[in-house]
């Protein structure tokens, strides 16, 4: 490089020189002449005229000279300089600035080259730089690729969820529909005391609408009382102490137009996970309707009672007379049909009784009058009372073992249900005998009636206390019953706070039936007293 | 002859108890409500008085009432004759409990038995 400078230079010298030479041959020399001269003469103004013209002759080559020079020491470098920084601009980083010389414009440029020669090597790292970026850029693609997955998965669970939660509102609002439909009242009640839901028929009893009611507290709502003497009865404050309902009697509602209404009613406690109450559902229904039916069906019984048992009375008492003669002779072929209808009726009573029996037990309206006396006693009179019939069929019956503790029961309700099993026992026993004892066990006096009659079979034992159940005459060869007595009697004994049941029977061998009744002050029979109480306020 | 008074609205059991009484040696003295049964008996003074307890009007409990609480009348026996059981919610039985000699079931009793149990308490209070 420095070679190429230096025959460059060398040449431009050279030329410079000769240039130079010219000048000082037809400038500086003629103009020194003429100074010369001019001062000799002291003429100077007198030859500016000339001064002027070898002045500008002289001037112009010296100017062209040193633009020359100019030209070759600072814009030529310059141009390239300039040059250069233009590739560089355009992005190329190949070329160099070229150096002739060693003044300013040569560190410059090689400044310059040092910089192109950074700048390149900045730039390759940076290449490298994203080279690796692009690297992890694809690393990034691919992950965001994985999220966009994901993401579209999400949407789909997303989707579901709001699927689920349609289906949802949809049955919420199916419960909500349902609530309000329902044909009963149901009002919801939160922990603060205050309704927070009633449906339509709760609405309507009350005479509160959903948004008056919702939000007041109950009790300026629901005024229920006892239907019978309308006491203030408050059934909902216990379920909230989590205490069981207890009965409280026939409820009545008092509406906010102080109308009456009988109610059938019920309250749950609403619990939270942890199983505390967050508040109370009372559901309650108009019953109206059926207390008039109950009233339309307690007066057919009642009239039935009577006007089913006045004729048949006439028609078993005159039979009796004639059979007894109080209307004169009759033929001997008369006594067996005059016996057979006598019979007849007497099981045509027997059954209209029975069954005017389940109708009042069923409904509660039968009077039981809790006595305390010895069972002991009460087997011994109806035992006697029977010994008749027994010697008749020559069948021994006789007391075993007997408890002699007090018991507490309906006296007349006793004797009912032992006449009834001995009775059983007589009719279907034909040899043998039937022994009645007793026994004391868990506050129950239970009696026993053993006979050595025809037995049941097991499947007619699982139906013997159901009612219109009995053993077909043709298997027993028996006259026929009402297949109602056992049921009364074992729902007497229920009543009276025992029971009654078959303790075993073989069929050809005989049966063991038992009742028990309540001993006379034990906890049963104070729950018999309470069972026998609310049955007359019914 | 003692004096017998039937108490029933019923005709038929009237004609049917009178028939037996009256074959059993009794005088039989008839009325068909618990009013007229009242009546009669303050101006007869029948020796015993079978009472129906339903009967249209006035009926038995309220009639025995009236009975018992005069005093021409308060010391003849009176005996229930029925066809409601006893223990049914429309029998007083509370009322019937002091006053009544017995209480019958005309539907689960002969006529025989009936005339024999009055014998039986006649022969005892003589």
């Amino acid at each position: 490089m420095y070679n190429k400078l230096s025959i460059k230079m060398a040449k431009a010298i050279l030329f410079y020189l000769c240039i130079l030479s010219i000048w000082i041959a037809f400038v500086v020399l003629p103009l020194s002449d003429l100074i010369l001269k001019s001062v000799e003469d002291n003429m100077v103004l007198h030859h500016l005229g000339e001064f002027l013209v070898i002045f500008v002759l002289g001037i112009l080559p010296v100017t062209f000279v040193l633009w020359r020079i100019i030209r070759q020491l600072v814009i030529k470098p310059l141009l390239q300089i300039t040059d250069i920084t233009k590739t560089l601009a355009m992005g190329n980083l190949e070329k160099r600035i070229e150096i002739y010389s060693d003044d300013e414009f040569a560190e410059l440029s090689e400044n310059i080259n040092k910089m192109i020669a950074n700048m390149l090597s900045s730039l390759q790292s940076m290449i490298v730089a994203l080279q690796k970026n692009h690297q992890k850029e694809i690393v990034l693609a691919k992950n965001i690729e994985q999220l966009e997955k994901s993401k579209q998965e999400t949407q789909s669970v997303l989707i579901e969820l709001q699927k689920e939660k349609n289906k949802l509102q949809e049955s919420n609002a199916k419960d909500e529909a349902i609530l309000t439909s329902i044909g009963d009242a149901v009002v919801a009640i939160d922990e603060n005391r205050n309704i927070f839901l009633i449906n339509s028929v709760a609405s309507q009893i009350t005479r509160f609408t959903p948004e008056e009611a919702q939000g007041r507290p109950y009790s300026e709502v629901l005024h229920f009382v006892t239907e019978k003497d309308e006491r203030l009865v408050n059934f909902i404050e216990p379920v909230y102490r989590r205490e069981p309902l207890a009965s409280v009697g026939r409820l009545a509602i008092i509406n906010r137009e102080n109308q009456k209404i009988p109610i059938a009613e019920t309250a749950a406690a609403i619990k939270d996970q942890n199983g505390l109450v967050q508040g109370v559902v009372v559901i309650f229904r108009d019953i109206t309707k059926e207390r008039q039916l109950d009233k339309l069906k307690d007066e057919f019984v009642s009239v039935a009672s009577h006007e089913l048992r006045t004729p048949m009375t006439a028609v078993k008492g005159m039979l009796s007379m004639i059979l007894e003669g109080d209307y004169g002779q009759f033929s001997d072929e008369l006594k067996e049909p005059l016996t057979d209808i006598a019979s007849s009726t007497d099981r045509l009573i027997d059954l209209v009784n029975d069954m005017l029996d389940v109708s009042r037990i069923e409904a509660g309206r039968v009077k039981i009058s809790l006595n305390t006396f010895k069972l002991s006693e009460v087997v011994n009179e109806i035992v006697g009372l029977l010994q008749p019939i027994a010697k008749q069929k020559n069948i021994e019956l006789k007391i075993d073992n007997q408890s002699t503790f007090t018991v507490q029961a309906d006296l007349n309700k006793v004797k009912q249900i032992l006449n009834n099993l001995i009775g059983n026992s007589l009719k279907f026993t034909d040899q043998g005998s039937i022994s009645v004892s007793s026994k004391i066990e868990n506050e129950l006096v239970k009696v026993y009636v053993k006979d050595t009659g025809m037995g049941i079979t097991e499947e007619d034992q699982k139906k013997l206390f159901t009612k219109f159940t009995q053993i077909s005459t043709q298997q027993t060869g028996k006259p026929p019953g009402t297949g109602l007595g056992l049921y009364i009697s074992k729902q007497l004994c229920q009543i009276m706070g025992g029971d009654m049941w078959i303790e075993s029977s073989v069929l050809g061998k005989g049966s063991l039936f038992a009742f028990s009744v309540p001993v006379a002050g034990s906890s049963l029979a104070k729950e018999a007293v309470d069972r026998v109480a609310s049955m007359k306020t019914a | 002859m003692p004096k017998i008074l039937l108490v029933e609205d019923d005709i038929t059991l009237q004609k049917m108890y009178k028939d037996k009484l009256q074959k059993e040696g009794y005088e039989v003295l008839q009325a068909y409500d618990g009013k007229e049964g009242y009546e009669v008996a303050k101006s007869e003074r029948p020796d015993f008085i079978l009472l129906d307890l339903m009967m249209p009007r006035t009926d038995g409990v309220a009639s025995l009432k009236l009975l018992k609480e005069n005093e021409e009348t308060s010391s003849i026996p009176v005996a229930i004759l029925s066809v409601v059981p006893e223990d049914s919610f429309e029998v007083d039985t509370e009322v019937l409990l002091k006053d009544k000699v017995a209480y019958w079931r005309k539907d689960l009793t002969k006529p025989s038995y009936i005339v024999s149990e009055i014998d039986k308490f006649l022969k005892k209070s003589k």
